[in-house]
């Protein structure tokens, strides 16, 4: 069984907790998404959540054998990106976004496209950020003429100009007169081009990035994204910000949707500078080590960690994923086994003596193999998985379980008396968590991250190697057992270890591990996580299957995960039910009300069997209720030629309530009338031939 | 304005008696809330004879509220039913909404807040290193989307006092436009118009918040209701380094409650709240003696003597806060001069969970304090017996002249009797 099929089905029974664990101490990664939101029939967060995600999962299908696009988007910047956007732009240093409300976490990367809604205190912000710079912007930078010859042309051209860099794409004509006539009613050409940029800072057309493309001229329901949209992916995915100019060259010219331009752009951008920062924030945010400077601490019993000492931790952090990730050997080519594996970490004097090493001096230093191997055991790691006064086995293990096997755990159950082992000098971490292993109703969950975490117990609670607890041996061996807490889920990776070496080199060869890390990369890279399709507990088919390829002979180094990402169809169309292109009214989806008249809702009444539909003659349509759970159903129909001659199908359903998935077809909407035809592989049904497609829908 | 002005659209709304309620309605609500339940019997009261007579225990929770003992309402014994999850986040999510969609600050400002700059003012003491999560969040739109709390007090002042402090540089030649604010918003907001017009059925909910988010700005812009300006603000804006670090914690708490105050006092919203840390924070009350992290300290048993006093010592810092923040309304009078602010608000100390220890929903502990313009039967210590805790959500809303007679779940209706004369 895969990965991905247990993560479905983990969620069976993690839906009733939220799919989410209890972050029980501090430093930890935040709890990620409400419970609920991962069966959200509607992307306001939570606006589903009593239809409880237990629902979502028993309807979800075992596999599939279908992309599906995300759906057309728009996805606000995050305020990092808004940040280093504002500084491509107009290079101004800014740091409005670091005062900016805090992004809805998701699944850890705060960027999870269904949840960045505007509020009204970030319009607030946006409105005072956007009068902030557009008064203190030199103009001649946004157009040379200003500096020369400022006229009505002159604000014409800065309106062109910097709309075409602020909204990522050449604006419409009636676009830059709205502006042009704007920037007019402010009288002088210096507070009009002000006034532009202004309003330009708080348009939809700078605050998300658009992602909706144009219909498809062959597949309905099918959305090709054009080449600045792709543009703007690249450039957000790699570098978190606007495209450069080369980028928008190429959109000009229509490459961006032509593979190997598209491959070239790629490796360029890889190898700019500017995608450090982005990889670090990845692997920042996945691994929660985004408050090392923050978490807090006793600091009664760890004098030692000052401000400095976290500073340095960070670094140090920083530096060890530079180094992993963007090197040109395997050990080096960010991998989840070279992150795992590592032996070179960067220390500055102050903490090389913290740790009680000795350092080298730039060019990295080498960790003693029996004391330190790898991401796992970084500093900043262990750091912010403890607790505030000790170690803790519960918080490094539930990392290892949640984050490197995508197997997310259940808070723990309400009325349990839920005191963590306190200090006590004559035992070790080993005997005060046993309490947990003995007590069957902690054990039952437990057991999952305890023996996972006491493998790192020769780490203190602000990272330190110890050679013992407080004078008493220390035992690192541990388990990952299998995951047989409601439901079944093992894992390549299981099995006994004798130290936390042992089992770092367990989770560096495991595929199912490998599959987790792209899993991660894939929500990063797509904004998903935080949506109907995809969450923690139930990744989406796109998130599998992306999941399943890089798990398997693809190879996992960064750059073979970028580049999958980026070859991907994903990459370049969204699917939709809006009007077609040129449409600008809802009305003008009237084909769908045309078609509810011809085929009346009367014929979604028939149970099991076949049904007699407005299909091609000669099409014997048969459906089979694989699931119906009273608040969600699944369907699959099976399609038998009864003809002597090729048919290309093309079936109309009333589908009850709202689909949220569907396989082997193209769909026309996801509730009421719907029209389903066939994928390439399964469109055109030969003399007797068959096909099947199915969905599955959530019910009000 | 005064509350029988604000609450007039609601009159045709009200039975007869509670319209004789809303003459002395509250002006305003202010919910405060602090975090991870509580150990009930170092905070319970002592009971005496009656309602009235009873005391706070030397070295319990709430002993540093005597001195405000009789504007008080001690609510022992509501329980949280329906909520969603459970732990927690269960208990965050649902203090304010009963389970339902919107909290109940912000259906109360739906309703009230035309009066004011700001329908609703949401200040935070550290809620956001761990991003917005129903972890860290108290408040919910009509659509339950998060409503974020400002954690930084600087921001918190500029945004509510600064006014124009940073107006558009102006048309120093040419005719000048009447409000270049409102221009750039006009646009904008057609923008936003034409891509809903565009989308159909998608993004909707994306667009809709955005246009009314924009709302907002546009009331203000309007000059209908100005935000207070620097006259109102008083002192100067304040300047602290780093409103996230652990030691600035009780400095950026203090900082809040003079700019909520202040707001109060400013009438520059009628709904207001302020939010310390959140469930499971992980804030180490040094300054109160801790060495460990809040979450950690509320899961200590009764075993563990010295960590359930060391969570007690925490607690009763709070008390301290809630304390010196009563105090402050109470120094502060009402512009029109009909009381102090103590007198004419209601302010209402919110929990998450019941025993922190257990992460259960029973006897969630919730505190009435303030005059209420004379609404509430103060100086009481009230046992219940199992009582939904929509019932208090309800006759807070009632309290505000809002008609309601159930909140947050549909299978709880009333309001808790009692609480006002």
């Amino acid at each position: 069984m895969t990965l991905f099929k247990r993560a479905a089905m983990c969620c069976i029974a993690l839906a009733a907790w939220g799919c989410q664990a209890e972050t029980s101490t501090q430093g930890t990664a935040p709890i990620g998404a409400r419970p609920g939101a991962a069966a959200n029939s509607s992307n306001a967060p939570g606006a589903a959540a009593a239809n409880g995600g237990a629902a979502q999962a028993a309807g979800a299908p075992a596999d599939c054998s279908l992309m599906t696009p995300a759906p057309r988007r728009l996805w606000r910047l995050t305020a990092t990106q808004y940040d280093n956007t504002l500084k491509d732009l107009l290079g101004i240093d800014s740091t409005f976004g670091a005062g900016f409300p805090a992004d809805d976490v998701g699944v850890g990367f705060g960027n999870a496209a269904d949840a960045l809604l505007m509020t009204p205190l970030l319009a607030d912000k946006l409105q005072s950020a956007a009068e902030d710079t557009s008064n203190m912007l030199e103009l001649a930078r946004l157009a040379p003429c200003a500096s020369s010859a400022a006229d009505d042309n002159c604000l014409r051209e800065v309106v062109t100009r910097f709309g075409m860099r602020a909204f990522r794409r050449p604006l419409e004509p009636a676009e830059v007169d709205t502006y042009f006539m704007l920037g007019k009613s402010a009288g002088a050409f210096d507070s009009g081009a002000r006034m532009v940029v202004n309003a330009m800072l708080q348009s939809p057309n700078f605050l998300y990035r658009s992602e909706l493309g144009k219909p498809s001229a062959t597949a309905p329901g099918v959305f090709e994204l054009d080449d600045y949209e792709i543009a703007s992916e690249l450039s957000y995915l790699l570098w978190q910000s606007m495209p450069d100019d080369a980028l928008f060259q190429a959109a000009e010219r229509g490459e961006l949707r032509e593979l190997s331009k598209r491959q070239a752009q790629v490796e360029r951008m890889l190898k700019a500078d500017r995608a450090r920062p982005v990889v670090r924030k990845f692997v920042f945010d996945w691994l929660g080590l985004s408050t090392i400077a923050t978490v807090p601490k006793d600091t009664t019993r760890y004098p030692e960690l000052t401000a400095e000492i976290r500073a340095a931790m960070e670094q140090e952090a920083e530096r060890f994923v530079d180094n992993v990730m963007f090197g040109a050997d395997t050990a080096h080519d960010g991998s989840i086994r070279a992150l795992l594996e590592a032996d070179t970490t960067f220390l500055d004097a102050k903490l090389a003596s913290f740790y009680g090493v000795s350092a080298a001096a730039d060019s990295g230093t080498q960790l003693a193999a029996q004391e330190r191997r790898g991401i796992l055991t970084l500093g900043g790691v262990l750091l912010t998985h403890s607790r505030s006064n000790d170690s803790s086995p519960i918080h490094r293990g539930k990392l290892v379980r949640e984050k490197l096997l995508c197997q997310p755990l259940p808070p723990p159950p309400p009325g349990l008396v839920l005191q963590p082992p306190g200090l006590d000098p004559t035992k070790t971490a080993r005997q005060r968590y046993a309490a947990h292993s003995e007590n069957a109703f902690c054990g039952n969950c437990h057991k999952l991250m305890d023996p996972i975490g006491l493998a790192f117990e020769h780490y203190d609670g602000i990272g330190r190697y110890r050679a013992d607890d407080n004078g008493l041996p220390i035992d690192p061996s541990g388990e990952i057992v299998p995951n047989d807490n409601q439901v079944k889920a093992s894992s390549d990776a299981d099995g006994p270890f004798m130290n936390s070496a042992q089992l770092i080199e367990q989770l560096a060869s495991s595929q199912d591990v490998e599959g987790c890390y792209a899993l991660q990369w894939f929500r990063f890279a797509y904004g998903e996580g935080k949506t109907e399709r995809d969450s923690d507990a139930y990744p989406s088919c796109q998130a599998k299957r992306f999941q399943a390829a890089m798990s398997g002979s693809a190879g996992g180094s960064l750059r073979e995960i970028v580049n999958a990402l980026t070859q991907s169809d994903w990459f370049l169309t969204r699917s939709g039910s809006a009007a077609p292109a040129g449409a600008t009214q809802p009305e003008d989806t009237q084909p769908k009300a045309d078609m509810t008249k011809a085929n009346p809702p009367a014929m979604m009444q028939a149970d099991a069997g076949t049904v007699d539909m407005q299909a091609p003659v000669g099409l014997q349509v048969e459906r089979t209720v694989d699931n119906d759970w009273g608040m969600g159903y699944c369907y699959t129909y099976q399609l038998r030629n009864t003809t002597s001659a090729p048919i290309t199908w093309s079936v109309p359903l009333d589908v009850r309530g709202k689909m949220n998935n569907h396989w082997e077809c193209k769909v026309t909407g996801d509730s009421g009338s719907v029209v389903f035809t066939g994928e390439d592989h399964n469109k055109t049904i030969q003399p007797n031939g068959m096909a099947q497609f199915g969905f599955c829908a959530m019910t009000p | 304005m005064g509350a029988a002005l604000l609450c007039a659209p609601f009159y045709r709304l009200l039975s007869e008696p509670a319209r004789a309620r809303a003459a002395i309605a509250p002006k305003r609500i202010i919910f405060w809330f602090s975090p991870n339940g509580t150990v009930h019997k170092h905070w319970r009261p002592v009971a005496g004879a009656d309602e009235k007579s009873f005391s706070f225990g030397a070295g319990s929770i709430l002993e540093p509220l005597a001195a405000h003992k009789e504007s008080l309402i001690i609510l022992d014994g509501l329980d949280f039913v329906g909520t969603r999850g459970g732990s927690h986040e269960g208990g965050m999510e649902h203090a304010l909404t009963g389970g339902g969609g919107p909290s109940l600050d912000q259906f109360m400002a739906a309703q009230l807040g035309m009066a004011t700059a700001f329908p609703s003012i949401e200040l935070g003491v550290q809620t956001s290193a761990w991003g917005a999560s129903i972890q860290t969040r108290m408040s919910y739109n009509d659509k339950h989307q998060f409503v974020h709390p400002e954690d930084d007090p600087g921001a918190a002042y500029r945004r509510l006092f600064g006014g124009a402090a940073a107006p558009m540089q102006g048309a120093s030649t040419g005719p000048a436009p009447a409000d270049p604010r409102k221009s750039v918003l006009d646009v904008v907001r057609g923008e936003l118009n034409a891509l809903k017009k565009q989308l159909g059925t998608e993004e909707q909910i994306k667009l809709d918040a955005h246009l009314d988010s924009l709302r907002q700005i546009e009331r203000r812009t309007a000059g209908a209701a100005a935000a207070g300006g620097a006259s109102c603000g008083g002192t100067q804006a304040p300047k602290i380094a780093d409103p996230k670090s652990n030691e600035q914690f009780p400095e950026v708490g203090k900082l809040q409650m003079d700019i909520l105050v202040a707001a109060a006092a400013c009438d520059l919203s009628r709904v207001l709240s302020l939010q310390w840390t959140h469930t499971v924070s992980p804030t180490i009350f040094s300054w109160a003696g801790a060495s460990e992290g809040h979450h950690e300290l509320s899961h200590k048993d009764d075993s563990n003597q010295a960590g359930v006093a060391a969570f007690v010592e925490a607690e009763r810092w709070v008390s301290e806060q809630f304390a010196a923040f009563l105090e402050r309304l109470k120094a502060t009078p009402e512009a029109d001069g009909s009381g102090t602010l103590l007198d004419t608000s209601t302010v209402v100390w919110v929990k998450e969970l019941g025993d922190g220890r257990l992460h259960d929903f029973k006897s969630v502990p919730f505190i009435i304090a303030g005059g209420g313009n004379g609404y509430w039967n103060a100086g009481r210590y009230l046992k219940l017996d199992q009582v939904p805790h929509q019932k208090l959500l309800v006759a807070l809303g009632q309290s505000m002249g809002i008609a309601m007679e159930s909140f947050g779940v549909d299978n709880v209706s009333g309001a808790l009797g009692g609480l006002a004369r």
